[in-house]
């Protein structure tokens, strides 16, 4: 399946979601003017992405290391959280994990991921990044 | 080419010197009063992260400033009201003394907004962190993404960051126009 590859803007994140490196990075700062017409074709490619791994077996790390997002984006955060979620839940030889990386100071980004964490059934992994 | 100086320039005297004095004396970093976009709103991110690293506010200060400015100048963006006299049309005035940094906006809202606002941020003001957090939950889970592009949790946020209540301020502007304030306190210590 081809990557997915976003290069970042002042207010939109970098996303690397490429399966051939087995590598799935969001990173930056999001609040984008749009935030349906930035998310919608992310969330679409997790869905392809899903389905293309029917069978398979591999160990799988989305990363999320945000400096920044803001309210609307959470909702498409949760909502990527999910489809990730719908992935490991319909393929029995998929296992996901999501590394949440976070400035150490940043209590409010981490608390952010404790609270995705607590709504889906995918381990997680907080990494701290010093300041 | 000679330059002639004026001696009286009643505008500047009247006008920007005490303004600039004003500012100066209520340690006011930036203000703004204008159309809003995003461009101005990101040349206004810009700038307040610029002004804060000036200051050597701490980081985790400085990013739960960011956050909330954000929030709040997101929110005059989607919710002012657009006439064909009032385009988008806000305020933002960001402001810091030894202890605390204050952020304040405004914008023209319709009078039928008010008692839905006025009601929402009370209800916020009432909870403690623990029921902000679970609000912030129950949020995200049932909310949609509204056409202006808000998720409905921006005033939960900025009570949760800021962990300090939200002051709103509300002035009949004309026949159904509302002028609306808010005032949120970040500590910097």
């Amino acid at each position: 399946m081809e990557a997915l590859r976003i290069e970042a803007t002042e207010s939109s994140p970098k996303i690397t979601f490429d399966p051939s490196e087995n590598f799935f990075e969001i990173s930056g700062e999001s609040r984008p003017e749009d935030v349906r017409k930035f998310y919608e074709p992310v969330l679409e490619w997790i869905h392809n992405f899903g389905a293309s791994l029917s069978g398979q077996s591999k160990e799988i790390q989305f990363n999320f290391n945000f400096e920044y997002f803001n309210s609307s984006s959470a909702k498409y955060i949760m909502d990527i959280m999910s489809k990730i979620d719908d992935i490991q839940s319909e393929n029995a030889g998929i296992k996901i994990q999501i590394c949440w990386h976070y400035e150490e100071m940043d209590e409010d980004i981490l608390e952010a991921g404790e609270e995705f964490q607590s709504i889906t059934d995918i381990p997680f992994k907080f990494i701290p990044i010093p300041s | 080419m000679d330059i002639e100086f004026k001696k009286e320039y009643p505008n500047l005297r009247d006008i920007v010197y005490p303004v600039y004095k004003h500012m100066e004396s209520k340690g006011i970093l930036a203000a703004y009063h204008g159309g809003f976009n995003q461009a101005v709103i990101n040349m206004l991110l810009r700038q307040a992260r610029l002004d804060m690293q000036k200051r050597n506010i701490e980081r985790r200060v400085f990013k739960k400033t960011y956050s909330i400015l954000v929030e709040c100048l997101e929110n005059i963006l989607k919710h002012t009201v657009t006439t064909t006299e009032i385009q988008k049309d806000g305020i933002v005035v960001l402001s810091t003394d030894q202890t605390t940094i204050k952020i304040m906006v405004g914008n023209l809202i319709k009078k039928e907004e008010q008692e839905i606002l006025e009601k929402k941020i009370s209800y916020v003001n009432s909870l403690d962190q623990e029921a902000l957090k679970k609000a912030h939950l129950e949020r995200l889970l049932e909310g949609e993404i509204s056409t202006k592009g808000g998720a409905g949790l921006g005033i939960i946020e900025i009570a949760m960051k800021s962990k300090n209540k939200i002051d709103c301020f509300f002035s009949d502007y004309c026949d159904n126009l509302v002028f609306f304030g808010l005032q949120t306190t970040i500590s910097n210590t």
